[in-house]
Formats: structure tokens, sequence, C-alpha cells
């Protein structure tokens, strides 16, 4: 395969400042709007591997639904940025740093070889044929072979719809519980 | 270094970043941003697999993660709007009268 391009790095750098942006930010508004540029130049790297369809599919749901409905989300309730110190979170810090860690070094240690032959084996120059990439092999295989899973995802899209109408709808009875206790 | 691995590097790393985060964070609302993170650094391994291989198939699958992640945002969020309308909070650490 091709060397990187210098495009494709910068696009590589931005996403991933974004996304320890998103994770270390205090203040949840930066954090939602980090997200949203991570989605979108992972969208733009998506055009740059020659998968178009893919990468529109991400800008426009990805970034323009779903983070948009997290900024809005965020915006709504109002929060406040978060206390850096909270006494008894710093096990908790320590165990997530180092899962975070631990995966990623081990996912490297046994994916990063087999690359190399993936490397070893290639002899496609680079560049998708039309018909492997767009719309309508996608959605050949989505209606034949994936036909299953398809149609359980509208299940599941129609289950959140009816899940989202009764959560906004109700208005849960105030909680006087260890909450109220633990706020004293 | 090739194409295929500076992509799968930063697929990898975003999973990662989305695994400390959603494990660090108080904020639900982070941890699922975190969530959203890790589903999307597997997007990004799928697509670079599928111009490695030439074929359409891990395309599909990304449909289908967009689709499930777009579901469980639309859900999480209006859940956590419904918590915070009774609790006024939506810190993780408020809601643990499940851990016994």
């Amino acid at each position: 395969m091709a060397a990187p391009s210098v495009f494709q790095m910068i696009l590589c750098v931005l996403a991933l400042t974004c996304a320890l942006l998103v994770v270390l930010q205090r203040n949840p508004v930066i954090s939602a709007i980090s997200l949203l540029g991570t989605l979108f130049t992972t969208g733009l790297l998506y055009f740059t591997l020659e998968a178009y369809f893919v990468g529109a599919v991400q800008i426009l749901v990805y970034a323009g639904a779903i983070s948009v409905l997290f900024v809005f989300i965020v915006m709504l309730l109002d929060l406040k940025p978060t206390r850096v110190r909270v006494p008894g979170r710093a096990p908790t810090i320590v165990l997530g740093v180092t899962a975070g860690a631990s995966f990623f070094v081990l996912c490297a240690l046994s994916v990063l070889p087999v690359l190399k032959t993936f490397g070893l084996l290639d002899t496609m120059s680079g560049g998708l044929g039309e018909a492997a990439e767009g719309p309508l092999a996608i959605s050949v295989l989505l209606l034949s072979k994936y036909m299953l899973p398809f149609q359980v995802t509208a299940l599941l899209l129609l289950a959140s719809i009816m899940g989202v109408v009764v959560l906004g709808k109700r208005t849960l009875p105030p909680r006087v519980s260890s909450f109220e206790k633990r706020k004293d | 270094m090739s194409e295929l691995t500076l992509i799968v590097g930063l697929g990898l790393c975003l999973f990662s970043i989305g695994i400390v985060g959603f494990v660090t964070r108080r904020s639900g609302l982070i941890a699922l941003m975190s969530l959203e993170l890790m589903l999307n650094g597997v997007n990004i391994c799928l697509v670079a697999f599928a111009r490695h291989h030439n074929s359409p198939e891990p395309s599909a699958l990304v449909m289908l993660i967009v689709l499930v992640a777009a579901a469980e945002a639309a859900l999480a969020l209006a859940l956590f709007v419904a918590l915070f309308r009774q609790s006024g909070s939506v810190d993780l650490d408020d809601y643990r009268m499940l851990k016994g």
C-alpha cells in the first residue's frame, strides 16, 4: 500500500488532538465540540481513502446529527465544569489509564506484525474501484448477505424511538434516597 | 510506514482514548462521548481494511455500526435528560444504588 500522504498525517494528528480534548477537557461543551471535530476529520480521512459513500454518511449522520445532538443536550442541561480533584477517584483514574494503555500495547503488538505480512502480500497499488466501494455494492450486500442484521437494526431504531418518546413524556417522581443524603 | 499502518494505528489510539475516558470520567455524557470515540475507532479500522482488501463488506458493517451508534446515542441522551430532571445530576457516581 502506498505511503501515507501529508494530508492524511495532518488529519490523523487533528483527530487524535480532538479525541484527547474530549477526554481531558473539564468543560462538557468543549468536549462535545471536540467530539464533532474528531468525527468530522475522520470523515475527511475516509475521503482520502476513497471511501466516498462511507465518508459522506460519516459526516451527515455522525458529525451532522449525533454530535450536534450531544452539543444540544450538553447546552440544554447547562452542566458545570467538573471539579478537578475529587477524593477517592485516584484508583479509578490509575485503573482507567492502565486499562487503556495496556489495551493499546497488546493490540499494537498483535496487529502490527500481521499488517507487515499484509504489506508483503499486497499487490494492490492503491485506489478502490467504483464497484467495490460505491453505494451500489454496499446496498447489495446489505440487502442480501446482511439482510437479517439490517432488519434487526431497523427494529432497534424503532425500539429506541419508542423508548425516547416514553422517557421524554413521563416525569419521574423525585427521588428521596441516598443521593439527597450524600449532597448534604 | 504504510498507509494501512497509520490508519489502523489511529483507530487503535481512538479506541484506547475512549477506554480511558469511559473509565475515568465521572460525567455520564462524557462517558457516552468516549463510547462514540471507541465506535469511531472501530469504523476507521474497518474502512482501512475495506480499502486494503478492495471489498465492500467492511463498509456494510460500518453502516450497521453507525445505525447502532445513532440509536444508542439518542436513547442514552434521553435517559440522561430524564435523570437530570429527576435529581439534577448526570454524574455516574451519584447513581450507585445498583451497586448493593
